[in-house]
C-alpha cells in the first residue's frame, strides 16, 4: 500500500530525468559528434607511421601487403585520449583525437606530439618508447618539426618549445594564445603562427623573438617559406606574404635588451579575396602559390603578387595541403573526394571518389612518396581509414582501418 | 546548412561574438550580456506567458465550485459529467484545446528555439576541440569584428569557460538559482502526498542541473546561472517573493478517502496551476500531462478542498467527517449509507 505511490513518484521523476537527459543530448548536438581529426601519415624506409584516434602510433609494413591490407608491424599506446569526459559527451561538439600531428622520423625514432600535451618518440622497430615523455601544459594539435637536431613544437599552452632529440628542453618561447599550427624552419629561424593573431620569427638557437607579423585574425596555419618570402594564411580570411628574416634583423634581435619588445614586421603582399579562413599550409609550384581555404576553394595565386589566377570550388572545406603527384596538384576536401589538377591546363579531375558508405572528410596532410605517383591519405569520420592511392592509375592500392586495431 | 542554423543559431552565434569583442574581448561578459539581452527581448512573451497562466488559474478557481457541483450531480454518469464539464469550460471561455492553444504554449514554442540556439551558440563559440573550431568557421559571418575575435578567450574570473568549474561554484549557483526560482512560484499544497512530490521536484531538478553543470564547460554553467537570476528577477516583478519565505504546510489536513474518489473530472491540459501564482514547475507538470500527480487524483495541483465537500444535507462535512466513511457501500458510523 505504501510502496505503490512511492514507486509511482520515483517512476515519474525517472521519466523526467530521462527527458531532461535527452533534451541535453539534443542541446549539445551529441548526435552530431564526429570523431574526425587530421593525423597525417609519414613514410620512411617502406614503413608508414600514423597517429590514431585512440592515441596510438602504428607502423605498417609496405613490403608486406596482402589481401589489400598492409601488415601491422607494431602499434603503441602513447597518448591518453583526453577531452573525452563530460556528461554524456554534452561538454563538446565533437570528440578529440589522441593524435592530430603527423609523425616525423629522425635517428631511427618516430617523434609525435599528442593531444594530451606530450611529445614522445617510439623507436622505428617499436621496441623502445621514450620514458619520460616531454610534457607541455596544453594540447598539441600541430606537428613537430626537426631542424638541425632540435625538435620544435607548438602547444595550446601558448609556448613554442625547442627540445633536443632526447626530449630535454632547450628553450621555450611564449606567445599570447594557443599554438595549433606547425612551425616552419629555414636559415636558423623558426616561423610559427599563434591564435594571438601573430606570426613570430624566432631564432632557432636562442629562442629570441626577431620580429612578429600581426594579422587581423588568429594564425593557425603552417607558414610556407619560399624564395625569400614567408606565406601564411589567417582567420581574418587573408593570405599574406612577409619577407623572411634578414641577417641584420637577426643580429639586432640578439643584441636587443631582453625587456624590449620585438619589432612588428609588415606584410609585403596580401590576398583578400577569400570567403573564409585559411588553415592549411600552401604549396609553391612554378611561380604560383596553391592554397586551400575553408570557403571550399583551392586558390592559385601569383607568388610575386598574390593576385588570384585561378580557383576551383569543391564540395567542402579544404584543410589538407596540396601535394604534387604524377604531374598533378592533388588535394583532398571535406567532401571526401581527391582532386587532381593539371597545373598547366587547370584541368580538374576527381581522381578518387569513394562510394557513399566510405565517404569521409580528407582533412589530414597527404603524403606523396618518393616515386611521385603514390600518395597516402587518412580519411577520418567515425571510421578512420588510411589509404595508399596510385594517382597515375587512379587505383586504391590498399586501405587500413586505423580506429579498429586490436592489441 | 539547416534552416535552424540559418535563422537562429548563426545570428545568435555572431552577435554573441560581437558582444564579447565589444566587452573587452571577454566571452564571459558576452554570455552574461547576451543572456540578459535575450531575456529582455523575450520579456513581453514571458510576461504574457506568466499572466496567461495566472488568468487560467483564476478562471479555473472560479469554476471550481461549479465543477464540484457537477461532480456530485453526475457521480454515477461519467459520460454526462464529461459533457457538462466541457460545456462549462466552453461557457467560461476556456479553450478545449487547453494549453496547446493558449498563450502559454505559444510563447513557449516561440522561446524554445531561441534558447536552444543561445545554448548551442555558446557551445560552438567555445570550440572545445580543434575540429569544433574548424566547424565554427562555417557559422561565422564575414564581418571583420567576428573573425578577429576568434578563438574567444576562455578565461573569465577563476574560470576557463571551455572546461568545467574546478571549484564547483557554478553548479552550486545553478542549483541555488533554480531552487529559488521554483520556490518563488510554487504554491504549497495541502495534500501531503502532492506536497512531498512538489518538494522532491524542487530539490531534484536543481540537483540534476547542478550535476550536469559539474561536467559541462563553465560557459554553459554561466548561462544557466544568469538565466536563473533573470527568471528570479522577472518572477519577482510579477509575483514578488511569492512563496520563497513561506514554509510548506507542516501537516496536510487529511488524505483523500477511497470512498470519495468518484468519477474522473476531465482535466484540461494546462489548467492545474495551483492558486494564484502558477509557475514553471506547474507548467512543467501540465506540459507532461500531470506527470507529478498521483494516479486517480482528479484535482491535481489544486488545494484539496474537496475533502470538505458538502453532504446531501448541504452541511459542510469538514475534513474530520471524512474519517467516518469506510469502503464504498459500507456502513457509516452515523448509520447513513455511504454514497
Amino acid at each position: 500500500m505504501i510502496w505503490r505511490p512511492i514507486r509511482s513518484r520515483l517512476g515519474k521523476i525517472a521519466i523526467l530525468a530521462l527527458l531532461l537527459s535527452g533534451a541535453f543530448l539534443l542541446l549539445a548536438g551529441c548526435a552530431e559528434a564526429p570523431t574526425r581529426g587530421w593525423s597525417g601519415p609519414l613514410v620512411s624506409d617502406n614503413v608508414v607511421y600514423v597517429g590514431t584516434l585512440e592515441g596510438q602510433i602504428i607502423a605498417l609494413d609496405l613490403l608486406s601487403v596482402s589481401g589489400g591490407t598492409p601488415e601491422l608491424k607494431w602499434n603503441k599506446d602513447v597518448v591518453v585520449p583526453s577531452g573525452g569526459g563530460g556528461f554524456t559527451c554534452a561538454a563538446r561538439v565533437s570528440r578529440p583525437m589522441g593524435v592530430y600531428g603527423t609523425p616525423i622520423v629522425k635517428n631511427e625514432r618516430v617523434y609525435v606530439g599528442g593531444y594530451d600535451g606530450s611529445v614522445f618518440y617510439v623507436a622505428v622497430d617499436g621496441n623502445t618508447i621514450s620514458d619520460p615523455v616531454f610534457q607541455t601544459d596544453g594540447a598539441i594539435v600541430g606537428s613537430p618539426v626537426i631542424y638541425e637536431d632540435t625538435l620544435f613544437v607548438g602547444s595550446s599552452d601558448g609556448y613554442l618549445y625547442a627540445v633536443d632529440l632526447d626530449l630535454k628542453q632547450v628553450w621555450k618561447f611564449k606567445t599570447d594564445d594557443k599554438i595549433w599550427g606547425t612551425p616552419a624552419a629555414a636559415d636558423g629561424v623558426i616561423y610559427i603562427g599563434s591564435a594571438d593573431q601573430r606570426m613570430y620569427a624566432v631564432d632557432a638557437l636562442t629562442g629570441r623573438e626577431i620580429w612578429h607579423f600581426e594579422a587581423d585574425g588568429a594564425i593557425v596555419s603552417t607558414p610556407l617559406i619560399r624564395d625569400g618570402m614567408v606565406y601564411v594564411g589567417a582567420c581574418d580570411r587573408n593570405f599574406y606574404a612577409v619577407q623572411v628574416v634578414t641577417e641584420a634583423e637577426r643580429s639586432a634581435a640578439l643584441v636587443r635588451d631582453e625587456n624590449a619588445e620585438a619589432p612588428e614586421k609588415p606584410y609585403s603582399l596580401v590576398f583578400e579575396g577569400a570567403g573564409n579562413w585559411f588553415w592549411t599550409t600552401a604549396m609553391a609550384y612554378d611561380g604560383e602559390i596553391w592554397v586551400g581555404c575553408l570557403d571550399h576553394n583551392m586558390y592559385v595565386l601569383g607568388a610575386d603578387d598574390l593576385v588570384s589566377r585561378w580557383k576551383y570550388e569543391t564540395g567542402g572545406m579544404i584543410y589538407s595541403p596540396p601535394v604534387m603527384a604524377a604531374g598533378l596538384v592533388v588535394f583532398g576536401s571535406q567532401d571526401g573526394n581527391l582532386y587532381g589538377v593539371d597545373p598547366a591546363t587547370r584541368n580538374v579531375e576527381i581522381v578518387y571518389s569513394p562510394n557513399e558508405d566510405d565517404r569521409a572528410p580528407i582533412l589530414a596532410p597527404i603524403f606523396a612518396d618518393a616515386t611521385g605517383e603514390v600518395i597516402f591519405f587518412h580519411a577520418q569520420n567515425g571510421e578512420h581509414t588510411l589509404y595508399a592511392f596510385d594517382v597515375e592509375s587512379r587505383a586504391v592500392l590498399w586501405s587500413f582501418r586505423t580506429d579498429d586495431i586490436e592489441d | 546548412m539547416g534552416i535552424f542554423d540559418l535563422i537562429f543559431l548563426h545570428p545568435i552565434l555572431n552577435v554573441l561574438i560581437v558582444i564579447s569583442s565589444v566587452l573587452l574581448g571577454s566571452f564571459g561578459l558576452g554570455i552574461i550580456a547576451l543572456t540578459a539581452i535575450v531575456r529582455l527581448i523575450m520579456l513581453p512573451l514571458t510576461l504574457k506567458q506568466l499572466n496567461a497562466s495566472k488568468q487560467m488559474t483564476e478562471s479555473m478557481n472560479a469554476l471550481k465550485p461549479k465543477l464540484e457541483q457537477l461532480k456530485k450531480k453526475y457521480a454515477k454518469n461519467p459520460q454526462k459529467l464529461q459533457q457538462e464539464t466541457m460545456k462549462l469550460y466552453k461557457e467560461a471561455g476556456i479553450s478545449p484545446l487547453g494549453c496547446l492553444a493558449s498563450p502559454v504554449m505559444v510563447s513557449l514554442i516561440v522561446q524554445l528555439p531561441i534558447f536552444l540556439a543561445l545554448y548551442r551558440a555558446i557551445l560552438q563559440a567555445l570550440a572545445v576541440t580543434p575540429q569544433d573550431f574548424l566547424g565554427l568557421s562555417q557559422g561565422l559571418y564575414s564581418w571583420p569584428i567576428v573573425n578577429e575575435a576568434v578563438p574567444v578567450s576562455g578565461h573569465f574570473l577563476w574560470l576557463n569557460l571551455a572546461n568545467p568549474d574546478p571549484y564547483f561554484v557554478l553548479p552550486v549557483l545553478v542549483a541555488a538559482t533554480m531552487w529559488v526560482s521554483q520556490k518563488m512560484i510554487a504554491q504549497p499544497s495541502t495534500d501531503a502526498q502532492q506536497q512531498t512530490t512538489q518538494t522532491m521536484m524542487q530539490i531534484m531538478m536543481p540537483l540534476m542541473f547542478a550535476f550536469i553543470t559539474l561536467a559541462l564547460p563553465a560557459g554553459l554553467g554561466l548561462y544557466f546561472v544568469i538565466s536563473g537570476f533573470a527568471s528570479i528577477i522577472i518572477e519577482y516583478f510579477v509575483y514578488g517573493w511569492g512563496n520563497l519565505f513561506k514554509r510548506a504546510p507542516a501537516q496536510a489536513p487529511e488524505k483523500r478517502l477511497k470512498g470519495e474518489k468518484g468519477p474522473q473530472v476531465p482535466q484540461l491540459p494546462g489548467t492545474q496551476f495551483p492558486g494564484k501564482s502558477a509557475g514553471l514547475v506547474d507548467r512543467i507538470k501540465s506540459f507532461f500531462g500531470g506527470l507529478t500527480s498521483e494516479p486517480g487524483s482528479t484535482d491535481q495541483g489544486e488545494p484539496d478542498t474537496d475533502l470538505g465537500e458538502k453532504t446531501k444535507s448541504g452541511q459542510d462535512s469538514g475534513p474530520q467527517e471524512g474519517k467516518k466513511y469506510g469502503k464504498p457501500g459500507g456502513k457509516r458510523q452515523d448509520g447513513g449509507r455511504s454514497r
